[in-house]
C-alpha cells in the first residue's frame, strides 16, 4: 500500500509531463489519421477508377509505403526531405510520415470496399440515367463507407501507437544532422 | 517532441518505477483506443441499415 | 406509317473473340409488348443490355424514336457518345434486373426518388409523391419507408420496377425479372407487369416464363445463336413453330 501511494505521489508530481505527452500523442495521431484518411481516399479512388498508368504509380506508392517500417518513414521525412528543401520540424515530420503511412492503409481499405460492391449497383444507377459522379456519391460511396468503417477504426486505433517513432530530443540535433546529410549528398 | 511513451521513459529514469509507469502508459493508450472504438461503434450504429 | 419506337439494325456484339450478337434486326412500335425467348447464351440478355448501353456494341445501330443510341458518326468514324449524353439516353429506357439491384442503404421510396431528384431535377416533395404513387401502383404503398433488406424478393423486384417506371421511360426492359424469385413470389411480379402492359406501356421482356410470354406478349422473338431465329404472333410461335430450332426449344422449356 505504501508503495502504491508512493507511485501515486510520483504520478502527481509528473502529472503535467504525462498530460503533455498524452496530448502530443493524441494530437499527432488525430492529425495523421485525418490527413491520412483524406489522402487515403484519393489513393483508394485512384486504385479503383484510375487509368492504367495512374493505377501503376499509386500501386507502387502503397506497396512501397506499406512495406517500409514507420521509423524509416519518419527518418526519411525528417532528414531526407530537408535535402530537397522541405524543412519540417519534428512535429510536422512525425505527422507527415504517419499520415503517409495511414494513407496507404486507408487507400487499400477504400479500394477493397469499393470493389466489394456488386456490379449490379452501378448498372442499376446507370439504368436510371445517373452519371458516374452521381452514381458514386449517391450509391457507391455511402455503401463503401459503411463497409469500411470497422476496418478504418482498427487502422485509426493502430495509428495511436505510432507516434513513439517520432523525432525526439534524443535524435541528433536536426540542424547539424541535416547539414551533414545535405553535405554528404552534395 | 516528447510523446507519451518517451515522457514515461523519462519519468522512469528519474524514479525507477518502471512497471508502474509502463502500466500507466498502457492504461492511457488503452483509454484512447477504447474511446476511438466506442466512437466507431456509435457511428456504425447510427448509419446501420435495418434489415 | 407509324414511326418506330425502337429500331435495331444489324446489331453486332463481341466479347473478345466470341461473337454474341451476329446481326440482329428488329423494330418495335409504341405500345407493343415483346417477349424475347431462347436458350441461355443465345444473346437475348446481351441484346437488352445493349439497348440500355450497359454493354458497348461493335456494329449496327440502335434507334429510339429515331435517335441513335450510344454512338454517332463523326466525319465518317463511329464514336461513342459522351458519358453525359449516354446517361441521358439511358433514362429513355427503364430496366429491371434479374437480381433487383435495389440500393440497400435507401428506403423503397428513396430508391424510387433518387433518379427523379438527380436526373429529372424534381423537388424532393414532388419526387416523394411520384414515388408514393408508383409504389402504390405496385402494391407497396405501405412499404415506402422499408429498406430492401426488410422486403421479400417479390416486393424488392416490384420496388425495382417502380423505380424504373417512375422515370417515365419510353420503353421498359425486363431482364429475367422472375428468375431469382421463389416460385410463390413470381405471380405478384408478373401481375405488376401485366398491369403495366394493360396501361399500354411499351415493353421488351427477356423471360423463361413461357406461359407468361404467351399470355402477355403481342409479339415473340426467338433468339438463337446470336440472331433472331423466328419472330411473330405468340399463338403461331408457341402452337405452330415454323422452325425446327424453336420447336426443339419449346419442347425442352416448361411451356406445355
Amino acid at each position: 500500500m505504501n508503495e502504491f501511494s508512493a507511485f501515486l505521489d510520483q504520478v502527481w508530481l509528473a502529472r503535467f509531463v504525462i498530460l503533455r505527452g498524452l496530448g502530443l500523442t493524441v494530437s499527432i495521431s488525430l492529425l495523421a489519421i485525418a490527413l491520412g484518411s483524406v489522402l487515403g481516399v484519393l489513393v483508394g479512388l485512384a486504385l479503383t477508377y484510375g487509368n492504367r498508368p495512374l493505377r501503376f504509380v499509386v500501386r507502387a506508392y502503397t506497396d512501397f509505403i506499406r512495406g517500409t517500417p514507420v521509423l524509416v518513414l519518419v527518418l526519411a521525412s525528417f532528414y531526407i526531405l530537408s535535402t530537397i528543401g522541405i524543412e519540417l520540424n519534428a512535429f510536422q515530420a512525425g505527422v507527415f510520415a504517419l499520415a503517409v503511412f495511414c494513407s496507404s492503409h486507408v487507400g487499400e481499405i477504400v479500394r477493397g470496399a469499393l470493389q466489394a460492391i456488386p456490379a449490379g449497383q452501378t448498372e442499376a444507377a446507370k439504368a436510371i440515367g445517373l452519371t458516374f459522379r452521381q452514381t458514386f456519391t449517391s450509391v457507391l460511396w455511402p455503401q463503401a463507407l459503411r463497409q469500411m468503417l470497422p476496418t478504418w477504426v482498427n487502422t485509426a486505433a493502430e495509428m495511436v501507437k505510432r507516434p513513439r517513432f517520432c523525432p525526439s530530443s534524443a535524435w541528433p540535433s536536426f540542424c547539424s544532422a541535416r547539414r551533414r546529410s545535405s553535405r554528404a549528398i552534395s | 517532441m516528447a510523446e507519451l511513451l518517451l515522457r514515461t521513459q523519462e519519468i522512469i529514469s528519474r524514479n525507477f518505477m518502471s512497471l508502474e509507469f509502463y502500466f500507466l502508459a498502457g492504461l492511457l493508450y488503452f483509454a484512447i483506443n477504447y474511446a476511438i472504438e466506442r466512437f466507431g461503434k456509435y457511428v456504425e450504429r447510427k448509419v446501420s441499415v435495418p434489415s | 406509317m407509324t414511326k418506330n419506337l425502337l429500331e435495331i439494325q444489324a446489331l453486332r456484339k463481341r466479347y473478345g473473340s466470341v461473337e454474341v450478337l451476329k446481326g440482329v434486326d428488329c423494330t418495335m412500335q409504341q405500345g407493343e409488348v415483346i417477349s424475347i425467348i431462347g436458350s441461355s447464351g443465345s444473346g437475348k440478355t446481351t441484346m437488352l443490355r445493349c439497348i440500355n448501353m450497359l454493354e458497348d456494341f461493335q456494329g449496327g445501330r440502335i434507334l429510339i424514336d429515331g435517335e441513335p443510341i450510344g454512338y454517332e458518326e463523326r466525319n465518317g468514324v463511329r464514336v461513342r457518345k459522351s458519358e453525359k449524353e449516354i446517361a441521358r439516353q439511358r433514362a429513355l429506357t427503364g430496366m429491371a434486373f434479374q437480381q433487383f439491384n435495389l440500393f440497400p442503404h435507401m428506403t423503397a421510396a428513396s430508391n424510387v426518388m433518387l433518379g427523379l431528384i438527380k436526373v429529372k431535377k424534381m423537388a424532393r416533395d414532388e419526387a416523394r409523391s411520384v414515388a408514393e404513387k408508383w409504389l402504390d401502383r405496385v402494391g407497396l404503398g405501405q412499404r415506402a419507408d422499408h429498406y430492401p433488406g426488410q422486403l421479400s424478393g417479390g416486393q424488392q423486384q416490384r420496388v425495382a420496377i417502380a423505380r424504373a417506371i417512375a422515370m417515365n421511360p419510353r420503353l421498359m426492359l425486363f431482364d429475367e425479372v422472375t428468375s431469382a424469385l421463389d416460385p410463390e413470389l413470381v405471380g405478384e411480379v408478373l401481375q405488376v407487369i401485366k398491369d403495366l402492359a394493360a396501361d399500354g406501356m411499351s415493353m421488351l421482356l427477356v423471360t423463361h416464363e413461357m406461359r407468361f410470354a404467351f399470355e402477355v406478349s403481342s409479339r415473340v422473338i426467338f433468339m438463337n445463336q446470336g440472331v433472331i431465329g423466328e419472330e411473330g404472333d405468340p399463338k403461331v410461335m408457341f402452337l405452330k413453330p415454323q422452325t425446327e430450332r424453336l420447336a426443339e426449344f419449346l419442347k425442352t422449356s416448361s411451356f406445355a
